[in-house]
This record gives C-alpha cells, sequence and structure tokens, in this order.
C-alpha cells in the first residue's frame, strides 16, 4: 500500500534526567546532532523534560514549530510514556504521534563507564526514534461500555469480603463458590491467632450478610466452565452442579435435615478433612450458608429413602442434572483459595503411613467445638489424649524438595495450636520444632512471648524423620537441637506438621479459562509484586487472598478489599478506553485461513462467515493486545499493526544502519 | 539410543566379591544365567576405587582409576553391571559425571591417556539386583524357584550407595527405589517365598563404608550392633544384603562384635545373589556359604 | 596467669573457603540455613563427636584450619542420607569428602586410608586375593585369581600411572618417610 503521506515534522527534547543522562553524555552536542537528522525541525534539552517547566516546553514547541510529531529521548516509555502523551495532547497533538527514546535505561545507566560509546549509542537511539517519529499516524482511542456486574470466584473469606465490598456499592455480584456452603478454609478454624478470636463467630456474621445482601447473587455449589469476552465485557458460563436438592423458590430446602438422618451412606466429611463423617445427602457444618442440603451423586445410591422422608416438602430431586448459566459481568475477582500441599510426599514424616500424624488443619477440627470430635484432641490411633504433642514446622516450606517458599502463617498458627492444647488439657506439653519464629504482624511477636512464657517447649531444628514405635503407635522424632549442638528424639503421643499451603488444584484449569498467568511457585501471578498485588496483567481481572500467595488473614481481607476498588473503577467510569495499539485487517487482503485466529494467544481474533463459505479474520480491538503474532504470520499481509507498521519498523532498523546527520 | 544388547552385561567384580566372598561371584553369574541375564567376564579390571576408602584421598584420582574400569566395558561394548552398592557409587556416579561434564572428561582422559585409555560415555552401569527387578521382572524371578523359601523371616539390608542420594538417581520406578520405604528387594525376596520382616531404622547403613571401617572399627561396628539388635528384635532368620561389603560387615562383623562388645547373634549373612541362588535349587557348596564365618545351617534346616 | 580468650574472632576465617568447597564438590554449602536436619539424620552422630551441621557452619565460617585438622571429618560412613535429606540440597557427605581430600593435600589423613593407595598400587585391589580365598575359588569352580588385575597384571602399570600421576603415591610416600 503506497504511503504517499508527507514525513512528520519532528520535534526532539533532550532530556538530562539530573545527571543520569547529562553526567555520561554531552547533552548539548546530542542536540546538535538531532537537529542535523531528516524531518527534525525543532531540538532542545532541558534538566527534567517530565516536570511541568519539561512539559510547557514540548506545548509551546509544538505551537511555534508547527510540530506534527514529538521525540522525547529520556528514560523508560515504562516511566513516562504516558506523561509526554499527555503533554504532546496538550499541546494538540494525537498523543500516538509521540515516541520515546530510552538514552536512559538503555545507554547512559549501562555504559556509565563508557561516555564515548554511550554518546554513540544514544545519538543511534535518536535517530532510529526520529526515522519512526516521522511516520507515526495518529490514532483513536476507542471506548467501550462496562457490564455494572462483578463476578467473584471463590467464597472464602477473601471472596466474602470482596463480594461484600462491591455489593455495598451498589455493584450486582455475582459471588461462585464450588463447595455447597461458603466460608472456605477460615470457617475450618476454631481461634485465629493472636487474638484468639473464634473463627466461626467472626466469620459467621459476613457469611449471613452475604446470604442476605439484595446485590449478591450467591451461586453456591458451582464452578466457572467457560469465561469469554474481555474488561466490561466477560460472558461467564458457570455450571451449577447437580446438588439433588432445591435451593430456592417453591419446595425450597428448609434445611431440617430429616433426610441426612435416614440416609444409609455415610462418606468422610470434607470439611473436617477426613476425620469425621457425612451422609451422602448433607451439610458440611451446622453453620453452612445457604443451610440447604446437598447430595453427592457419587455415593448416593438412590434409594429414594430422603425423598420419601421429605414427603410434601418435596424439596429433593434425584435427577437434577444441574445446569448451564451464562452471566455478564464487567470485571471479576478471583479468591479461590488454598489447600495443604501432599504432605505424604514426605515420606520421612510419616503422614499417611503412621496413625498418629496428622496436619495443621485437622488438628484444627479436633479441636474445635463444632468439630468431629466436640473439641477433643485425640489421638486417631485409640481416642486417647496425648501427654505430648510434637509440632513440626516448615513441614514441606523452604523445601527444595517441596515447595521453595515459606508458607507464612504455620509458625503463628502453630504458636496458637500450643497455647491451645495447653489451655484445654493442663498437663499437655506442647513440644515446637522449628527453624525460624516468623512473628511478622502486629501482635504477633508479643502472641510468640506470650506461648514462650505459657510454657511451650521451642527445639530449633528441623525434624530428620520419625519413627512409629509399633507397640503404642506413639512416634520418636528425631532432630538436631542447634542451640545444644546435639542430637535429640522424643517420644511424642501425636504429630502435628504443619503443612505448606498451596493454591487450590481447581486454580490451574480456571486460571486458563480466564487467561492469567502464575509464579513459577504456582500462585496466581499479580501484575507488580510491590505496587499492585491485587491485579493481574489481564484487564479487568483481580486476585484476593491465598490463591495470589500465602497469607493470613488480615492480608487477606486488606487485599480483598483492594481487589474490590479496583474492581469497581471501570464499572463506575462506565466505560472502558481501549488503547489503539490493535491488530487491523484489511478486509479486501484478507483470504480468511484463518492462521492468525490459531495463532493469537489472547483469543482476539475470530473468523466470520461472510456468505458462500468465504470468512474474514475479525480482530476484538479490547482483547487484542498488539503483540503482532498474527501480523507477522499472514500470508496475505492482510493485518497492519496500528503504531508498529511494518514500514514505520523498517524506518527504524534503516536509520539504525545508515547513520544521516553530522556531529 | 543405547545400541548396547540388553540381556548381557560385562560383570564387575570389585574387591570383597571374588577376593573374600566367591560365592557372591558364583551365585550371581549362575543365578542371572538363569533368568537370561548373561554376565561376561570383563578382564583386567581393578579395584572400583572404593568411593570412602578410596574418595577420600583424592577425588580426581578416584574417577579417573572408576572410569578405566568402565573404559574396559565401553570396549567389550557392554553395559557394565556390579554386584556391590560401593562399586555402583564409583562406576554409576562417575560414567554419569563424565557424560555430562565435558570438562571434567576431558579433565580425566588426559590422565586415561597414560593408560592408554579413553572413555568415551557409550555404555550404562548397572546393579544387578536392579536388572533383575527392571529387566528380568518378578514374575520371571517367581517362575524360576525350585525350592521356595519356606516363610523364613528375612531382615533386608539395602544399604546406602544404590540409592542414595535419591536425587542423583534414575530408576524407572522411584516408589519401589526410594530412599526412605524402599519395596524393590522385599518384592524380590518375597517372590522366592520368604517373607520380609520390616525392623526398627530398616534402612539404616551398616558402618562400614567411608572408610571408617579401617580407621575406627569401633564405630562401624556400634553401627551394625545397632542394626543386628534391631533385626533381632523381630525374630529375622538371616540377612540378605545387595553388597559384599555391608556382607562382610555383618558376617565377620557378627564375630569382631562377639568379641569387642559381647553381643551375640548368630544370624547367617547372605547376599541376594546366593537366596536366589537356594530358591533356584543349588546347593549351599554351590553358592559358597560354608566360608561364611556365621555358619547358615540353622537357615538350611528352615528352609528344606 | 591471665586466662585465654574465649572469644572466636570472625576475621580469621577465610572468606572464599566456602567457594573452594563447592568447587571441590561440596555444592550449595553458601545456601546452608543450618537447619540440622543432617545432624538428625546421620546414625554416627548418635554415637559419636561428628556434628555434620556443625561442620557446615565452619566451613561456612571459613574455619579451614579447625576442619582440616579436626578428627570428626573421618567418623562419616558416607552413607549419605544428610544428602539425601537436605532441604537447600546442600550435600553435606561431599562437604566432608571435600574436606577430607584438603587434609590428604596437607598429610593429615589417616595412615589406613593411604594404606589402600599402597595396595591398589601393588596389586590393582584394595583387598587383594589369599590362598584361602583361592583354594575356596578353585572350590567353587572358579579359577584361582579373578579375571582382573590379579589374572591379568599387565593392567596394573595402567593403574600405578594414574596412581602417579595424580600425586597421591607422592604423598604417601612423604607421610611415610617423615615417620
Amino acid at each position: 500500500m503506497a504511503n504517499e503521506k508527507k514525513p512528520n515534522r519532528v520535534g526532539v527534547f533532550i532530556c538530562h534526567c539530573g545527571t543520569n543522562i547529562a553526567g555520561v553524555i554531552p547533552v548539548e552536542k546530542v542536540v546538535e546532532y538531532a537537529k542535523t537528522l531528516p524531518n527534525v525541525v525543532h531540538a532542545e534539552n532541558y534538566t527534567y523534560m517530565c516536570s511541568t517547566p519539561g512539559q510547557e516546553k514540548i506545548r509551546n514547541a509544538i505551537k511555534e514549530q508547527n510540530l506534527e510529531a514529538v521525540v522525547v529521548a529520556a528514560c523508560s516509555p515504562r516511566l513516562h510514556e504516558p506523561t509526554f502523551r499527555k503533554a504532546s495532547a496538550a499541546g494538540g497533538l494525537n498523543p500516538f504521534v509521540f515516541e520515546m527514546a530510552n538514552i536512559r535505561e538503555q545507554s547512559t545507566w549501562i555504559h556509565m563507564n563508557e561516555p564515548e560509546r554511550a554518546t554513540e549509542k544514544a545519538k543511534d537511539i535518536i535517530r532510529m526514534s526520529v526515522a519512526r517519529a516521522s511516520m507515526l499516524e495518529p490514532l483513536e482511542s476507542k471506548s467501550i461500555p462496562v457490564e455494572k456486574a462483578v463476578m467473584v470466584i471463590g467464597a472464602g473469606v477473601a471472596g466474602i469480603q470482596a463480594a461484600l465490598e462491591t455489593a455495598d456499592s451498589g455493584i450486582t455480584t455475582y459471588l461462585v463458590e464450588r463447595d455447597p456452603s461458603i466460608g472456605g478454609n477460615m470457617s475450618r478454624l476454631d481461634k485465629t491467632f493472636p487474638t484468639l478470636d473464634c473463627s466461626q463467630c467472626i466469620l459467621t456474621p459476613k457469611m449471613v450478610d452475604v446470604e442476605r445482601h439484595p446485590n449478591i447473587k450467591l451461586m453456591t455449589y458451582s464452578e466457572v466452565e467457560k469465561v469469554d469476552g474481555y474488561i466490561g465485557n466477560f460472558t461467564v458460563t458457570v455450571k451449577r452442579k447437580p446438588r439433588g436438592v432445591i435451593v430456592s423458590g417453591d419446595n425450597e430446602c428448609n434445611g431440617c435435615g430429616d433426610c441426612a438422618a435416614v440416609c444409609p451412606v455415610t462418606k468422610g466429611n470434607e470439611f473436617d478433612l477426613g476425620l469425621g463423617p457425612r451422609k451422602a445427602i448433607y451439610v458440611p457444618f451446622p453453620q453452612a450458608v445457604p443451610l440447604k442440603y446437598t447430595i453427592d451423586f457419587d455415593s448416593c445410591i438412590k434409594c429414594d429413602l430422603c425423598v420419601k422422608k421429605c414427603g410434601d416438602k418435596k424439596s429433593i430431586n434425584l435427577e437434577d442434572k444441574g445446569e448451564l448459566v451464562e452471566v455478564k459481568v464487567g470485571t471479576i475477582i478471583v479468591a479461590t483459595g488454598f489447600d495443604l500441599y501432599e504432605i505424604e510426599k514426605k515420606e520421612e514424616w510419616g503422614y499417611g503411613v503412621y496413625d498418629n500424624v496428622i496436619t495443621g488443619l485437622q488438628f484444627e477440627r479436633l479441636i474445635g467445638a463444632s468439630g468431629p470430635t466436640g473439641g477433643k484432641v485425640i489421638r486417631p490411633s485409640d481416642g486417647q489424649k496425648p501427654h505430648n504433642i510434637a509440632f513440626v514446622l516448615c513441614a514441606g516450606s523452604r523445601d527444595q524438595d517441596a515447595n521453595p517458599y515459606c508458607s507464612r502463617v504455620c509458625c503463628m498458627y502453630s504458636l496458637k495450636h500450643a497455647h491451645q492444647i495447653m489451655e484445654k488439657v493442663p498437663g499437655t506439653v506442647p513440644y515446637i520444632f522449628y527453624m525460624d519464629i516468623r512473628a511478622f504482624g502486629k501482635a504477633y511477636e508479643e502472641f510468640y512471648y506470650r506461648i514462650q512464657d505459657e510454657g511451650a517447649k521451642f527445639i530449633r531444628g528441623r525434624v530428620a524423620y520419625i519413627e512409629e514405635n509399633p507397640a503404642n503407635k506413639n512416634l520418636i522424632v528425631h532432630a538436631e537441637d542447634t542451640l545444644l549442638g546435639t542430637p535429640i528424639s522424643l517420644d511424642a503421643e501425636l504429630v502435628v506438621l504443619a503443612s505448606a499451603i498451596v493454591p487450590k488444584a481447581e486454580t490451574e484449569p480456571l486460571r486458563n479459562k480466564l487467561t492469567i498467568s502464575r509464579s513459577p511457585d504456582k500462585f496466581l501471578l499479580e501484575a507488580h509484586p510491590k505496587l499492585n498485588p491485587f491485579s493481574t496483567s489481564t484487564d479487568g481481572i483481580f486476585l484476593a487472598g491465598c490463591c495470589q500467595g500465602p497469607k493470613d488473614i488480615p492480608d487477606t481481607v486488606a487485599q480483598a478489599a483492594g481487589a474490590a476498588a479496583a474492581a469497581q473503577i471501570p464499572i463506575n467510569q462506565g466505560k472502558v478506553s481501549l488503547e489503539p495499539i490493535a491488530a487491523k485487517v484489511n478486509d479486501d487482503l484478507c483470504s480468511g485461513c484463518g492462521v492468525c485466529g490459531s495463532l493469537c494467544p489472547y483469543k482476539a481474533i475470530t473468523l466470520n462467515e461472510i456468505g458462500e463459505g468465504h470468512r474474514r479474520a475479525d480482530v476484538n480491538d479490547a482483547m487484542c493486545k498488539g503483540c503482532g503474532t498474527c501480523g507477522a504470520a499472514c500470508p496475505s499481509k492482510a493485518i497492519t499493526m496500528q503504531h508498529f507498521k511494518s514500514d514505520q519498523i523498517r524506518a527504524q532498523i534503516a536509520a539504525l544502519f545508515t547513520p544521516v546527520g553530522g556531529v | 539410543m543405547s545400541t548396547t544388547p540388553k540381556m548381557k552385561s560385562s560383570f564387575f567384580l570389585g574387591c570383597i566379591a571374588p577376593n573374600r566372598y566367591p560365592g557372591i561371584e558364583v551365585a550371581t553369574i549362575k543365578t542371572a544365567k538363569n533368568l537370561g541375564l548373561e554376565l561376561v567376564e570383563l578382564k583386567g579390571a581393578g579395584c572400583c576405587p572404593a568411593p570412602g576408602a578410596f574418595g577420600s584421598m583424592d577425588l580426581l584420582t578416584w574417577e579417573a582409576l572408576a572410569a578405566r574400569n568402565v573404559c574396559l566395558s565401553e570396549q567389550m561394548g557392554l553395559n557394565c553391571s556390579v554386584v556391590c552398592n560401593g562399586c555402583y557409587k564409583s562406576l554409576y556416579d562417575v560414567n554419569e559425571k563424565l557424560k555430562e561434564n565435558p570438562e571434567e572428561k576431558d579433565k580425566v582422559n588426559k590422565i586415561l591417556k597414560l593408560a592408554d585409555m579413553e572413555f568415551q560415555g557409550s555404555i550404562e552401569v548397572r546393579h544387578v539386583a536392579e536388572q533383575l527387578y527392571n529387566d528380568v521382572g518378578i514374575k520371571k524371578i517367581r517362575d524360576s524357584v525350585v525350592q521356595p523359601l519356606n516363610g523364613i523371616k528375612v531382615g533386608i539390608h539395602y544399604g546406602c550407595h544404590l540409592l542414595k542420594p535419591g536425587r542423583d538417581r534414575k530408576f524407572t520406578n522411584p516408589e519401589a527405589f526410594g530412599t526412605e520405604t524402599p519395596r524393590f528387594l522385599d518384592e524380590m525376596v518375597e517372590a522366592l517365598g520368604a517373607k520380609s520382616i520390616d525392623y526398627k531404622d530398616k534402612t539404616m547403613c551398616c558402618g562400614a563404608g567411608g572408610g571408617v571401617r579401617g580407621y575406627k572399627i569401633d564405630f562401624a561396628l556400634d553401627m551394625t550392633n545397632e542394626k543386628l539388635r534391631n533385626m533381632q528384635a523381630v525374630g529375622v532368620d538371616c540377612i540378605v544384603d545387595v553388597c559384599p561389603f555391608c556382607h562382610l560387615q555383618f558376617d565377620k562383623g557378627q564375630a569382631e562384635i562377639a568379641e569387642k562388645f559381647g553381643d551375640k547373634y548368630n544370624i547367617p549373612v547372605l547376599h541376594y545373589g546366593q537366596l536366589l541362588g537356594l530358591a533356584q535349587g543349588m546347593s549351599p557348596d554351590e553358592l559358597g556359604l560354608e566360608a561364611h564365618v556365621i555358619k547358615v545351617d540353622s537357615l538350611l534346616d528352615k528352609i528344606v | 596467669m591471665a586466662l585465654e580468650s574465649q572469644v572466636l574472632n570472625l576475621n580469621k576465617g577465610l572468606v572464599n573457603f566456602t567457594h573452594e568447597v563447592e568447587k571441590n564438590g561440596g555444592e550449595n554449602i553458601s545456601v546452608c540455613y543450618q537447619c540440622g536436619t543432617c545432624t538428625g539424620s546421620c546414625p554416627m552422630g548418635r554415637r559419636n563427636a561428628l556434628r555434620t551441621r556443625k561442620i557446615m557452619r565452619m566451613v561456612a565460617l571459613g574455619l579451614k584450619d579447625d576442619l582440616l585438622k579436626s578428627d570428626e571429618i573421618w567418623y562419616c560412613a558416607t552413607c549419605y542420607t544428610c544428602t539425601d535429606r537436605c532441604p537447600r540440597h546442600v550435600k553435606p557427605t561431599d562437604v566432608i569428602l571435600a574436606l577430607r581430600n584438603m587434609a590428604t593435600k596437607q598429610h593429615l589423613a589417616p595412615k589406613n586410608f593411604l594404606a589402600n593407595a599402597g595396595y591398589i598400587y601393588q596389586s590393582g585391589h584394595a583387598v587383594p586375593n589369599n590362598d584361602a580365598n583361592r583354594a575356596l575359588r578353585v572350590k567353587l569352580g572358579l579359577t584361582k585369581d579373578p579375571p582382573t588385575t590379579h589374572m591379568y597384571p599387565e593392567y596394573l602399570p595402567g593403574i600405578q600411572k594414574i596412581l602417579d600421576a595424580t600425586g597421591l603415591m607422592k604423598i604417601k610416600a612423604e607421610m611415610e618417610a617423615k615417620k
């Protein structure tokens, strides 16, 4: 396509950036060089281009010199491209005829010991930017409307908090939870550190608020099946799993429990981590929200006893096949939480082989009054009370053979467990085997002091291996007391492994449906580890809670509120502006071969039928990230990448290899 | 892709088996043959050299001597089979290291040149016990039994260098060859009609390695004594090992322990090859059992 | 008389000792976080003065001289349980072998180790054949000597050249001369 457009009149502004640039290269000389470049009609320098006077200079020069494009030679575009685009716009130019030449990160910072070569490189970079700027074209940002609804995936304390925040703001919030009840892992806890609040007591009010909230559409026993769309316009297909029980409307289950009483099938209760039973028709725990029964069709034998018992209420439907529901939302918050690492893989500690080795979460269920033993901590092998308990910290954490990271909460909850057992069963001795005690939060170190004061025993040594005494099923814990420098053994009647926390297994398929990334440690990847831990790099999708990394309840709730605030912004603005750096299909040249669509990593290209078996590629501007894959692959050269057109890039490359200009 | 034959290897003997317990040598060759695994004579081998007793002094010399032994098998175009955990560590570890690290290989080859040899990295090193489990298979082992072992109680001693460190081993079935609860020898012993009995600290070292038997024999024997005590507590009829050095430590060691510490056990010690030989109908004399320090008569009475 | 200072002055530690140990097989020693899993696993540590973790600590502090002169580094049976279980992938066994190698260069290895080198030099085997065993071999239908360097002594010079080339036999000779 012949482009007979005249090259732009380019203005070049070279920043000193204090001494970051000017301390290495002679900026005035580079300005003189810039003046000799083709199409440059104006060049100047200033100490801080990003400052208000600096931006003034751009605005003034545009007007006075009739500039048609601006080049700022300074720092990285990641820092100030938006600043200078706005400045150019303020001067009357389209913000996309602006080009940034990074002569700081890419020259003076990294070659600071070779000023002559840094100067030549800066000249090269500026020359290339000028060549490109002379060919840039104005582009218009599009806006798309935003669906006024939010979806929160996962209803543990993170999801609950986020949903309450968006709902309180007046936004319709779909809260999707795969378990029969909301509450997540926090509802399994007995007490929370360091205040020793009863976990259920502080969580249940929020759970009830969720159930009652007019703006929250609660979808329990449901999973996300499919996600289409983009920020402002997500279409999520939610699978309502077959519950077998009617949860709303006519014949709604009233939670009376008559059905469970007659059900002949008993299984391990997942909520109690297998320590207690439930029926095939069940409620996971007494404070469940919603308080509706659920049938586990994998174990239901369809004997009909429950149906008969339910009688006229007719709340049970054994033929329930579930259903797919399509929901349109503007933004999504992922709050899928954590599971414990499969600690049986660390064979040296005998979990799953020795009866009296349990995990920290199992200990919570035992010591909680609403748990399977009514609050009695007893040994699985004989139901007896243990007179001493070994707590094994860093079990599967900080371990190159398991999870290299620290799971953050286990030091604190093990201190809590030690306190609880000493309080509940005076005389029981807790032995805490640790490498470090990480008591980082508010009142956490004081809590550590308290537990030491109350008499817990601390051994600084990672547990090397555990044996079982076959006669009484006691455990023999082997470690080194590193502070004494002596190998030690301890006869323990119960061992509690503070197992590492890992993201829930279902997070992996879910994140692929959402096209969000994960970090090497398998937790979901935040947009920025310091400045934006509650967003992802996928616009419109946010993160809350342990799915993003191990954290305690205060940090979870804070992050959830942050995610909720961020998720509301596009909805409150009502529209989302799309950067026009996207692929554009020339309908005349497109042959409908589909190569682009098959390669697009963002699922942004669809092939539309235009009659008689012909197809044409259609790029969704909102989902396109301008990566260029389609443009490079198109065999008909029908796709141009806006703002990165082939001739613009060629001009840059040519400018590099054919130096022009003097000085 | 390996061009070396699968069921035929050169047989690296080491030192203790041929020079102190030749019954292990005979048993291994004959029982392997019965199972279709041909172990061919390897000429000119020497000490592996002992990874602890020798490697402690100089690792480069250790690598060079081990590589020389591997070269002998390379020259035959055959994989190299060992019958000893110590030899396994020397030959397998050095073979893998030189294959993966060209710089180290060059360093060693400069020394090997003096012996007119050059390490190629063309073969694999295997332990016969592992070959029996993986290449022959439990079913075939079970089918070769003509004298089932009548449920005798066996205390299996896995030894150390075959399995550890797990990170440096590439067995195709890590569950059976795990370092905390290995099962492959238990299966191989039970396939013969014997019963493998678990005992306290089953995976513990015998104590002989690292040169400790030579330098501080009391430390080594104290460890062996602990293992014997644990095995006796569960009433084993015999100990079965896959390493002639562990074998020596348990066999001769019981006499040394009786003398030094006064503890007497009288538990017969067999290398797996010898147990397999008994199950395949070979006579105790054929298997060199008469030469053991701890007499095996009590055990043989239980089998017939 | 004044009392001797009990203070360990850290400046006397060799700053780059961890690198030296890492180069000689003791990989990852710098990331040891002193958890004690090694000592907790060590069967020798339960019955003698071997404290594996403490040796790692001394390496980290660069206390080379104290380590090479110590007796404890020779107590390890190289069972590799510590290396197998170390959560930071330190190889304490190989650290100890590296220390033993350095000690040998300084003529500090116990004599029985050097004796093994002597046997291999003479016969190719650290545990050479003997007449009682030869009789047993023949009885079992084997050759009286195994087909190793015993039966094929022409392979022995190659072994001797290797042992001479790396300097080990020189160390042995020097140690014996000193007696």
